[in-house]
């Protein structure tokens, strides 16, 4: 649990943290992802690229993916050991940013009806710096660059680019 | 308008130059561009398979793709079946001349639709027509095919046309006998063709090095044969002087690291069509002399299949994840460490199938 002067920092700090960390998150559609046994597999069909992710940095990919505001993932694993909350609102909000970076999650505002997140288990006891495991053994057997966006006649619409890309 | 190599224009009604055309009507247009090229060459081969049970008729427009898209499903022929349950329509530009009818499609592309889809890479064009269970299948310069696609001709076909079947392919080598065998997946350079082929000499029999179909039927699953092909890396050719029979089956690419073998030609009565999957081993070499086997966690195989199988399959998506998570979670996982003496690596997983 995090101590009562941490608490009190939070609370000071919750306008700060609520103009960075008012968005919430959904997967990229051309994502795929398991979570076993407190790990995560996701694999990015868009570049070729998968990844593992362990202990913190697997819960707040399933928060993350469970449609949990930045905001209130900070509040669920701030109450963990580990690290002071400025650290933890560092970390989590650097990792989120590399999971954007990746394409794998896309960020959206917080709707008004946030998800549930009492119900959704934490594997990892203590706080954690969360570490994304890139790997891009597969890239060369890509079968291709796939255009999915079709139009209605089914034939492919030109890519727009993005923001997002390999780090 | 498109010229053909003999200077002619193709068919007017049915090749128009805009790009509004219909999915059908072009698929329509490929047919005839199919039966041009045809009728330039030898005219139209015909090669009748079985493929898990479904009729696969392939029919070639000379016999320039023969020696590219055959000798690996060559274990897969079978008579003629009146009503094919899948036909396919091969041809190439650089023996026929003839190309694709004028689209707005390029290099990358999907076509995507309840009816069609399909796929324009790198090295060939392919349009399933779900609708009427037949396929484009089109490749711009025979002669640039890679020597993975030779080993492994029609994959994206046989994905979708297996997927639709409730089938799934993954990305492993597979041995065992008819009580059961096991999957070796791992990515490539993991040792699975070593592991595979080192079982030739066994009472083990190979079913594959590199792709195979499974299925799950009441809480079983099975795997079923897809390939004959196999490839060995010249740095162990030394090592299986048994294969060294079948080197006039040998497909050599300079620019390769690996050797490309045909084995129904002489290792015909090895190759078993299916068995049960016993258990998920994942393949990694080592610099010992010895081969042991490890159990790993269901996270490590998951790890190991699903992205070696989906990034390798054009349009795999959670359906696929899905099914290979689920067959992993179904059965044992292990890791198979291959030492330098390839005649232990059968006794291991024959000792494994013995336990299971």
């Amino acid at each position: 649990m995090v101590d009562s002067a941490n608490r009190g920092q939070y609370n000071n700090r919750s306008y700060k943290i609520e103009m960075d960390c008012s968005m919430h998150y959904r997967l990229n559609k051309m994502v795929v992802h398991e979570l076993i046994d407190g790990e995560a597999i996701i694999i990015n069909l868009d570049i070729g690229c998968y990844y593992n992710l362990e202990k913190t940095a697997a819960d707040i990919w399933n928060l993350a993916v469970q449609g949990i505001p930045e905001k209130e993932m900070i509040r669920l694993l701030s109450q963990k050991n580990g690290r002071d909350l400025d650290q933890i609102v560092s970390e989590i909000h650097q990792f989120l940013d590399q999971l954007q970076k990746e394409g794998l999650i896309i960020t959206e505002p917080s709707e008004e009806t946030i998800p549930q997140s009492k119900n959704i288990p934490l594997s990892s006891s203590h706080f954690e710096t969360p570490v994304l495991n890139k790997y891009t053994d597969m890239k060369e057997f890509f079968q291709a660059d796939p255009i999915h966006d079709v139009d209605e006649q089914g034939w492919p619409k030109t890519k727009q680019k993005t923001g997002s890309g390999q780090s | 308008m498109l010229m053909n190599k003999a200077g002619q224009k193709p068919n007017k009604k049915l090749v128009p130059d805009k790009v509004s055309i219909s999915r059908p009507t072009f698929f329509e247009a490929c047919r005839q561009n199919f039966e041009e090229a045809a009728f330039k060459t030898s005219g139209i081969i015909d090669y009748h398979y079985e493929l898990v049970g479904h009729s696969l008729l392939l029919r070639l427009a000379g016999n320039a793709l023969v020696p590219i898209i055959t000798p690996a499903i060559e274990h897969l022929i079978a008579p003629a079946a009146i009503l094919p349950s899948l036909t396919v329509y091969l041809w190439d530009a650089t023996s026929t001349g003839i190309t694709l009818p004028p689209s707005i499609l390029k290099k990358c592309d999907y076509v995507s639709g309840d009816d069609m889809f399909g796929i324009y890479s790198h090295h060939f064009f392919c349009l399933f027509n779900f609708l009427s269970q037949e396929v484009i299948f089109y490749i711009p310069n025979d002669k640039l095919i890679p020597q993975y696609q030779i080993a492994a001709p029609l994959l994206t076909i046989f994905h979708w046309w297996m997927r639709e079947k409730g089938y799934q392919l993954a990305h492993s080598a597979a041995v065992g006998n008819q009580d059961g065998g096991i999957l070796l997946t791992g990515k490539s350079g993991s040792g699975k063709s070593t592991a595979a082929l080192a079982c030739l000499e066994s009472p083990l029999y190979f079913m594959s090095d590199d792709f195979v179909v499974f299925h799950c039927e009441k809480n079983d699953y099975f795997a079923e044969t897809l390939y004959s092909s196999a490839k060995l890396n010249k740095k162990l050719v030394s090592r299986f002087p048994h294969l060294t029979a079948s080197m006039n089956n040998l497909v050599e690419k300079k620019e390769e690291e690996k050797w490309l073998l045909f084995l129904n030609q002489d290792y015909k009565n090895k190759i078993i069509k299916q068995f049960p999957i016993k258990a998920v081993v994942v393949s990694r070499f080592t610099d010992g002399q010895n081969s042991h086997l490890s159990e790993i966690s269901t996270v490590s195989a998951l790890s190991a299949m699903a992205p070696s199988t989906m990034l390798q399959l054009a349009d795999a998506d959670e359906r696929d994840f899905e099914n290979i998570k689920r067959l992993v979670q179904s059965r044992p996982c292990f890791q198979l460490e291959t030492g330098k003496d390839l005649s232990q690596i059968p006794e291991v997983i024959d000792n494994l199938l013995k336990k299971l």
